[in-house]
């Protein structure tokens, strides 16, 4: 089912051609799609160019998307992927070139509370994020940020509801400990 | 992505938790949003990649470029090879072919006597 006559009619056109209809589905959608980024990835060069490298890969898939799931959903899924695709590849960057001792300590110990570097609640929360694995952070970001159901987010994740609400379980665990008074004065 | 992680004995955050730390997480964290002329900027790229030769093709291009020369040096290769074997190793009996490919002359008594050593 397409999400609605709008960008149903967007993308046949698109299909034929017309890129200011793509441009439209680019000015509607990028609010999730940005979300989904920065929610991976934190604000940075790399975000803008996940965020673009979404809506090419959307582009290239025009003639296959067959609208099963709405433009939004699918976008989120290549957006999760991109955003997968980079962290990966920041991984790789920072084995190669950068030892970071602080990195190192965080790496070694997950569950201390986060006061190194403290310059703030947002910063102390993007670094809880950060010390999620990729697996848990994708599922904090459709669920809590992007405040998706979790049928959609295992819809996207392309895992069964179950693992979903685990990982998230793990997850809100893991931000309890981490983020400690912070997470309790909220949620308490 | 897929897995499971065959968590059953974790209980699954109630409602109130999740959104309560939904909310802590979006008003703490700078707004998600992308600069101005996102959408300028991606179709600009999507404007590029179209006139760009995709990179299967650039792919089977360098492939080509290489297999030339590697099929250059082959050949050379076996010419000169060939070559060698003609002018030092053939002997009297050899055909220019044998010689050639380097192949020793082959009798019935060669084959009897290699094939019996074989046995022993």
């Amino acid at each position: 089912m397409i999400e609605s006559n709008d960008d149903a009619d967007l993308v046949a056109r698109a299909r034929k051609g017309d890129d200011d209809a793509f441009r439209r589905l680019v000015e509607r959608h990028q609010a999730a799609v940005a979300r989904t980024v920065f929610g991976m990835l934190g604000a940075g060069d790399d975000a803008d160019d996940v965020g673009q490298e979404t809506f090419v890969r959307f582009h290239q898939a025009l003639d296959t998307f067959r609208g099963d799931s709405s433009v939004r959903t699918y976008l989120v899924r290549i957006a999760m992927s991109c955003a997968l695709n980079a962290l990966r590849s920041q991984r790789r960057r920072e084995l190669r070139f950068v030892r970071d001792d602080l990195a190192m300590e965080s790496a070694a110990d997950p569950d201390a509370i986060i006061t190194a570097g403290d310059d703030g609640q947002a910063a102390r929360i993007r670094a809880a994020l950060d010390r999620l694995s990729t697996e848990h952070r994708a599922v904090v970001v459709l669920r809590l940020l992007d405040e998706r159901s979790t049928r959609e987010t295992a819809e996207i994740l392309q895992i069964p509801e179950g693992t979903v609400l685990s990982r998230l379980s793990r997850a809100v665990q893991q931000l309890r400990v981490t983020l400690g008074p912070v997470w309790q004065e909220f949620t308490e | 992505m897929t897995g499971n992680d065959g968590m059953s004995d974790q209980t699954p955050p109630d409602d109130t938790t999740v959104r309560a730390a939904g909310q802590l997480l979006r008003g703490a964290l700078p707004p998600m949003t992308f600069s101005d002329g996102f959408a300028d900027r991606t179709m600009a790229r999507i404007a590029r990649e179209r006139a760009a030769p995709p990179p299967d093709v650039l792919r089977f291009g360098a492939m080509q470029r290489n297999f030339r020369w590697l099929a250059a040096a082959a050949a050379l290769a076996i010419v000169a090879l060939g070559a060698h074997n003609t002018l030092i190793a053939r002997t009297a009996d050899s055909s220019l072919f044998e010689a050639a490919l380097g192949l020793q002359p082959v009798s019935a008594e060669s084959i009897l006597s290699s094939s019996s050593d074989s046995f022993q």
